[in-house]
């Protein structure tokens, strides 16, 4: 221990005594400054990037275009502006020391308009100077102002190449955002999130039905400036463990230079649903032997032409779309036009010394769901006021408030300060997979309206179902799901910059995430489901999440020649990730109570609470050749507490190289080319294992134990124990490493650039849940091993396109594309059977070496019309013993296009906004259901009309084939979803916006200024797709293997917004 | 001099770096303070070392024990399935795989009647009983117990599964498997662990050993009488050994819903199962379903039936008719797993086979006309059964029919169809449910459950040995 103490104490003043001694020997210094303008018409550029190249010195231009960089090491230095929108310029200055050196720059307007400086873990840095390709959304805040973004998932979808998100179908639900694929089979496939540089929470939470919420929506697309995307572990090796699967990195505003600068927005719109809900089908028929009561024939079993068993025979055949009726003007149907409000205020403003932004916003939307009126008049004729809760159980509304402030300590040191505050309370009625759930019991009604056939009217309390499946809507309604959420985030970054060859940055901060979760039942409220339902239940859960990450960063650079510049860096960070959460319930409420504490029946429980901890080291060495060809090597090493007791390191190196070709005077010049630059970048990070995976660990809980007597009519609550993990001393985090090779250019006098990424990714010490056998009786039926190996790549493209620019037209188009492909390279060998492992054996879903992560699998059935009558009888169809492999689970194939027109002197901007996903499967959940459940009203079950295709899944997965060969106690072959998983491709016109820039006519009155505009935004506004389903994205979460869950659940409703933009 | 500032600021990068990473060294104790586990609710290792952790771990083993009941997720409990899968009770719920078990046609892809969960009972049981052997050795009840709980779940699997259920252990995180075995060679291990719960509380010194020592006795019988041994079970459970009013109760919190009684979560709670009949309506006819006991609609003093509508209560498929047992009518009603009933029954099979038909009609009226409670739930007197069997197959149907109205609910009636298949000769078309099933096709043939995929990792099982009674 004193050795330890000693060491450290060495360690240290050795460092200060170096730096010292340098310090002394490398003081000279000057002053940098000047004016940055557009070219075109002088206008000062505000907020262009000026900085010296292979230097830490930089500053950011203010209002009037004006810069000034201190503390410039004295000597010959080549200075460079990156402004987004216009041509990146260098010119070269000698600082003296002491001295002050004007430079001022006019900047040529850039045909392409890209990000040039993105952030990496030690710091801002130019994108040319990277090996791997980092995804940049550029001004976010611009497109939120121009098109109906509500969510961070809105933001990303299909804008960087690689990135998939399946956005969230129901209000407030969690988008899953992946990028580059899937490449974990029993760990999260989630990328990890920073703003601001802290460690943000993303995970999702449940909202008492269906949905999962997202914790990532608590973030307000209106505060945040930039959004990047770190893809692959090459690029997010310095980010360490739990970054393999990409990180994505989110800058809120800040404030800048300038006069007090007011932004005023106001948002109003539709929501409205537009899913391609299906008609419910009634065949009607009788029997032979009894024709005066009508039956419901069923296809496999009615007459036909050339099939007589006399069962049924149909007479007439109706159908019905229940949630499409508005024939009683305020319904039956309960779906019905929502409608959205979003209003809020940001300034920012302050001098080069000091600078400011805050911001605030309010905004609530009512998602397309009503209580019919038929409902209204029957609370009403009970006397049973009805709550606003009940008539719209659909909705949320958030406030959102940030601020920061950056002062110049002094003239060497910088300090911002962050804070962000959100408060968002969703609610949700039961939805799709559940028994009470209002999709459910209006989207499979009975095929007709009103009463007969095998039609249950009433519900089992005796109200009226108005063509409603099992149970009453305004039941339904009555089920109170809520889900608060309290956020506060903070960071404070403190920059030092010692010399002018050093840059040190320190960041600390902290998101804390408050959780409520809700439900109720009052006395006498929700359906009449089992004996006890409405003696009144209630639910209360509060679970938190708390995040600590603090990291330091030095970067000194130095030229040991005049076209060589040596950059390295040092770094540590330390993050902390806390859950804990409690849960209370109760069942038997007196009239009007609506608490846990009211109830005669209580139970409460608490969640295990975790902590998992990082922390890690890095070092990078960069060195650049003639500004033109940039080397990078670096190693990080991880110690986290949830690695096993024996593993104590994990090391993460890489090596990068960027190389601008087409700067060389060697390289051949052409007109058409106007810059090639070739990157390529290896490098490794980890995922993390569970917080407690690696523990031996036991449940506890109470069990009811009687006395030992005949007549004990109860027991005892009594403490108990069971064995539950069993620790996994070697436990390491999944490394994987990736390849990634690509080339940037642009061609045609600047009008088109275009990037191509080729990754490899290979991950090993792949975490495995392998599964145990049952019968041997282990407290945990799988256990998690370090066995894997598993490989994913692909392809990424992005092409942006200025097609046309005059004064008075502009034309532009960017497309994205990336296709994605994984394999299981390893699963262990089994110690029984001596062969390769295969992960869930038996199941849809299995992981078997030589197949995609994954891998999707049915029985195969074929069928025949064999006598010809357009029917499929059940003798027609055969269903296979074996399983077949039908492909991935998730969309391979990804494109995007977005195309621009500016008119009328661009004060009008149309953008057009169409994404493609192919290559990818998942089950028609609602027809699976509905075709196969009492009471059987699909059309594939009931119309003569279907496809025999349709008509053939229905009866393979509800009647199937006898085995063959069996002869007693023989098992009926069933097809499960196989005719149901299906390819779900598709494209969408995902948004449509017009933005008129307001003329001064009209500003004048109301003191605007230009740049005030207002916008006419539309989202998901039409779709075209063979899914025979509601909809190809229609989803209310991902299980663990990726898999889409979709149960008669809606489609995302399309948005109609209008926006006024102002500007003072 | 603009090269030597150049080597000081190298030497000053590379000292830092230098620095930084002799830090990170230095600093492993500070490291470890920063990386500790915090992770207050979790219990670990150290903490079963006593016998108050022996006591908790027999306690635990005894609540899982319950999952051949209670608490199951996505699949019906062993005693409900097996109930479908037999004649006790309907599929009333929308999940295809579930009616499948109903119908008797399942495919051998799923995990149903808890086959998982229920092997694990097995060794939660065992590690409990090494736990209180270690910490607890003069509380032979309990460990006694826990030999019955390990003996009972073996012979409820052998009851429900197919030939070819391996039995294996795990000894300190190493699991141990085995091949898979017959139902009888099952039975023979159920039959072992029994053997030693009667050991451990025949006389002895706990207050607890009489009690336990009964239902081991009780279980041990039906171990028995699944192995054919009518007389050898009878002789264990006399009415001096065991009185028709004992009862091994399983109860459910009164405070917590957390443990509610199985059968009462699925007929009355979710609905998912509904008692079933010797007939039912199919295309707005009557459809008999043969061999059907008509538990519902008998108005039989044992098996109580209210209607779905009598309670405003549906079916959770909202389209079969919901029948409601009234034996367990709330959640926490306790249910007996072992009982003098079944001690009875044992007796009066035994007289049947040995051929004495009014030995058995003696013992069944008897019960009749003096019925020992079924958990707290009295049933009424009824009317003795006034005329004897004259041959084998009539006294047969007739203890069959009398044992399932007197254990219904209580997961014996699956396996008491595949005995009077493979016992007494019987077809299954002529026990099981048969003809048209009412939600669309026919009943299948199918008597056991298989043991599902699962079991796939254990190499040395390759299927069922067989799917015979």
């Amino acid at each position: 221990m004193r050795f330890v103490r000693w060491r450290l104490v060495a360690s240290i003043g050795a460092a200060l005594l170096s730096i010292a001694a340098a310090a002394r020997s490398a003081t000279a210094q000057g002053t940098i400054t000047g004016r940055v303008t557009s070219a075109s018409n002088d206008a000062p550029l505000f907020g262009a990037r000026v900085l010296v190249v292979g230097a830490n010195a930089s500053a950011v231009a203010g209002e009037d275009g004006k810069f000034t960089m201190r503390n410039v090491g004295a000597g010959n230095v080549e200075v460079q502006v990156l402004a987004v929108g216009f041509q990146s310029t260098k010119k070269r200055a000698t600082v003296t020391n002491g001295g002050t050196v004007i430079v001022d720059f006019q900047l040529p307007i850039a045909v392409i308009q890209l990000q040039d400086v993105v952030i990496t873990a030690t710091g801002q840095q130019r994108r040319v100077e990277l090996g791997n390709a980092v995804a940049t959304l550029g001004d976010v805040g611009k497109r939120v102002e121009n098109s109906t973004i509500g969510s961070v998932g809105d933001l990303l979808l299909a804008k960087a190449a690689g990135v998939s998100v399946l956005p969230a179908t129901t209000l407030g639900g969690a988008p899953t955002i992946r990028v580059r694929g899937s490449s974990s089979i029993s760990l999260t496939n989630a990328p990890i999130y920073y703003v601001d540089g802290v460690r943000y929470s993303s995970g999702t939470l449940s909202s008492g039905t269906d949905t999962q919420f997202s914790l990532l929506n608590t973030l307000n697309p209106e505060e945040i400036e930039d959004i990047e995307i770190v893809k692959g572990p090459s690029a997010a090796t310095l980010y360490g463990t739990n970054a393999a699967n990409g990180v994505v990195l989110i800058t809120t505003k800040k404030g800048r230079a300038g006069t007090t600068r007011i932004n005023w927005f106001g948002e109003q719109g539709n929501v409205v649903d537009n899913s391609r809900y299906q008609p419910m089908y009634a065949n009607w028929g009788h029997s032979p032997s009894n024709p005066s009561v009508a039956i419901r024939c069923q296809l496999s079993t009615m007459n036909t032409s050339a099939f007589t068993p006399n069962t049924c025979i149909s007479d007439s055949v109706t159908h019905y779309t229940l949630l499409r009726d508005h024939s009683e003007g305020d319904g039956p149907s309960f779906v019905h036009t929502g409608n959205k409000q979003l209003y809020g205020m940001q300034i920012n403003g302050g001098n080069e010394a000091v600078r400011y932004f805050a911001s605030g916003s309010i905004s609530s939307e009512v998602g397309p769901v009503q209580m019919p009126g038929y409902e209204l008049r029957r609370y009403d004729s009970l006397h049973v006021g009805v709550r606003p809760e009940w008539f719209h159980p659909l909705a949320q509304n958030s406030a959102n408030f940030r601020a920061n402030f950056n002062a110049a300590l002094s003239p060497t040191m910088d300090l911002s300060v962050n804070a962000g505050f959100s408060k968002t309370d969703n609610r949700i009625p039961p939805e799709s997979d559940l028994i009470i759930a209002l999709w459910y019991v209006q989207m499979q009604n009975y095929g007709f309206k009103g009463p007969g056939l095998d039609k249950i009217t009433t519900q089992s309390d005796g109200t009226q179902l108005h063509d409603a499946l099992q149970w009453d809507v305004g039941d339904i309604m009555q089920y109170y799901n809520s889900n608060d959420l309290q956020r506060m985030t903070m960071s404070s970054t403190l920059n030092w910059r010692p010399f002018s060859w050093m840059q040190n940055e320190g960041t600390a901060g902290m998101d804390l995430a408050d959780v409520d979760f809700f439900h109720l039942c009052r006395l006498n409220e929700c359906p009449p489901q089992s004996a006890t339902a409405r003696v009144g239940n209630v639910t209360h859960n509060n679970n938190l999440a708390r995040n600590f990450s603090a990291k330091l960063a030095s970067t000194s650079t130095w030229n040991p020649r005049p076209w060589a510049n040596l950059k390295t860096s040092i770094g540590a960070d330390y993050t902390n990730i806390e859950n804990s959460g409690v849960s209370s319930s109760g069942t038997t409420l007196p009239p009007g109570a609506s608490t846990v504490a009211a109830a005669a029946t209580r139970s409460a429980s608490e969640i295990q609470p975790t902590a998992v901890k990082t922390l890690g080291y890095y070092v990078q060495e960069q060195l650049a050749l003639r500004d033109r060809m940039f080397l990078t090597a670096a190693l990080r090493t991880d110690q986290n507490s949830a690695f096993g007791f024996n593993f104590q390191k994990v090391y993460y190196p890489k090596i990068q190289a960027s190389w601008i070709a087409s700067d060389e005077a060697y390289f051949p010049h052409y007109s058409w080319l106007n810059q090639f630059r070739l990157r390529t970048s290896w490098g490794a990070s980890g995922v993390q294992p569970g917080a407690t995976s690696a523990l031996v660990t036991f449940s506890a809980s109470s069990v009811s134990i009687p006395a030992r007597s005949s007549t004990a009519a109860g027991g005892t609550d009594t403490p108990s124990l069971i064995a539950s993990q069993p620790g996994l001393p070697n436990l390491k985090p999944e490394t994987s490493a990736e390849f990634e090779g690509g080339f940037d250019t642009q061609v045609l006098n600047n009008r088109v650039h275009m990037e191509y990424t080729y990754y490899d990714k290979r991950t090993k010490d792949a975490l495995i849940s392998v599964p145990i056998a049952p019968s041997g009786a282990p407290a945990q039926l799988t256990v998690l091993e370090n066995v894997g190996k598993l490989r994913a790549w692909g392809h990424e493209v992005q092409i942006n396109i200025q097609a046309y620019e005059s004064r008075n037209f502009a034309a532009d188009v960017t497309l994205n594309g990336s296709h994605f492909s994984s394999s299981v390279l390893d699963l262990g060998i089994d110690p029984v059977t001596h062969l390769s492992r295969v992960i869930g054996a038996g199941g849809t879903t299995r992981e078997i070496v030589g197949y995609p992560i994954f891998s999707q699998w049915y029985h195969p059935y074929t069928y025949s019309d064999v006598n010809h009558d357009g029917i499929i009888q059940k003798s027609e169809v055969h269903v296979d013993t074996s399983f077949a492999f039908r492909g991935y689970n998730t969309s391979r194939d990804i494109f995007s296009v977005t195309t621009g027109f500016d008119l009328f002197q661009r004060k009008l901007r149309i953008t057009m906004f169409f994404d493609y996903k192919g290559g990818g499967n998942s089950v028609d959940g609602a027809n699976s259901f509905q075709c196969t459940t009492p009471p059987y009203t699909c059309g594939e079950t009931q119309n003569p009309n279907s496809p025999l295709a349709l008509q053939a899944r229905a009866i393979a997965k509800t009647y199937g084939s006898t085995e063959l060969g069996c002869v007693t106690s023989c098992s009926i072959l069933k097809a499960g979803a196989s005719g149901y998983f299906q390819p779900n491709q598709f494209w969408k016109f995902r948004e449509l916006s017009a933005t008129y820039q307001l003329p001064s006519q009209v500003l004048r009155p109301i003191k605007a200024q230009n740049g005030s505009s207002i916008v006419l935004s539309a989202r998901n506004l039409n779709q075209w797709t063979q899914f025979t389903g509601i909809d190809p994205e229609a989803n209310y979460g991902l299980s663990q293997t990726d898999t889409q869950a979709e149960f008669q659940t809606a489609a995302a409703p399309t948005y109609w917004t209008l926006r006024l933009n102002l500007r003072y | 001099m603009i090269r030597n500032s150049h080597r000081a600021r190298w030497a000053v990068a590379t000292s830092a770096v230098a620095v930084g990473l002799l830090s990170a060294a230095a600093c492993g104790h500070f490291n470890e303070s920063l990386l500790e586990p915090q992770n207050p609710g979790l219990v670990d290792a150290t903490a079963v070392g006593s016998p108050a952790a022996a006591q908790a771990l027999k306690v635990g083993a005894i609540g899982r024990w319950r999952l051949l009941l209670n608490n199951c997720s996505n699949t019906e409990c062993l005693w409900q399935e097996g109930g479908m899968l037999a004649d006790e009770f309907k599929n009333a719920d929308f999940q295809p795989t579930r009616q499948d078990v109903d119908q008797r046609t399942m495919a051998i892809d799923n995990d149903q009647a808890g086959y998982s969960t229920n092997t694990q009972i097995r060794g939660f049981a065992r590690q409990a009983i090494i736990a209180e052997q270690t910490y607890q050795p003069a509380n032979t009840a309990d460990i006694g117990e826990l030999f019955m709980a390990w003996g009972f779940t073996e012979m409820s699997l052998a009851e429900t599964y197919c030939n070819g259920i391996p039995l294996g252990h795990t000894d300190n995180g190493n699991v141990m498997l085995g091949p898979p075995l017959t139902n009888s060679q099952v039975y023979d291990s159920a039959s072992a662990h029994l053997d030693s719960a009667l050991a451990y509380t025949a006389g002895g010194t706990d207050p607890g050993n009489p009690f336990i020592h009964q239902a081991a006795l009780i279980v041990k019988a039906r171990i028995l009488v699944n192995k054919g041994q009518y007389a050898a079970a009878a002789a264990l459970v006399s009415t001096a050994a065991v009185p028709s009013s004992y009862q091994y109760l399983w109860t459910s919190s009164t405070a917590s819903n957390s443990d509610d009684n199985g059968l009462w979560s699925l007929n009355w709670g979710s609905s998912r199962i509904t008692v079933a009949d010797s007939f039912d309506i199919v295309n707005g006819q009557q459809n008999i379903i043969k061999n059907n006991l008509p538990f519902a609609s008998a108005n039989d003093p044992r098996v109580p039936v209210l209607t779905g509508a009598s309670q405003k209560l549906g079916s959770e498929d909202g389209t079969t008719p919901l029948f409601l047992e009234a034996i367990w009518k709330a959640r926490d009603d306790p249910i007996p797993v072992a009982s003098g009933i079944d001690a009875r029954m044992i007796e009066a099979e035994a007289k049947l086979n040995a051929g004495d038909y009014a030995g058995m009609m003696t013992i069944l009226n008897t019960l009749r006309a003096a019925s020992p409670k079924i958990g707290t739930y009295q049933p009424g007197t009824m009317a003795a059964i006034a005329t004897t069997p004259a041959t084998k197959d009539a006294a047969t149907t007739l203890f069959f029919r009398e044992k399932g109205f007197w254990t219904f609910g209580r997961g014996q009636r699956l396996g008491d169809l595949r005995r009077l298949i493979r016992q007494y000769g019987r077809t299954q078309d002529n026990v099981f449910p048969t003809g048209v099933y009412y939600k669309g096709g026919n009943y299948g043939t199918v008597v056991n459950f298989p043991v599902p995929p699962a079991e796939a990792p254990n190499g040395l099982f390759t299927g069922c040995i067989d799917r015979n009674a």
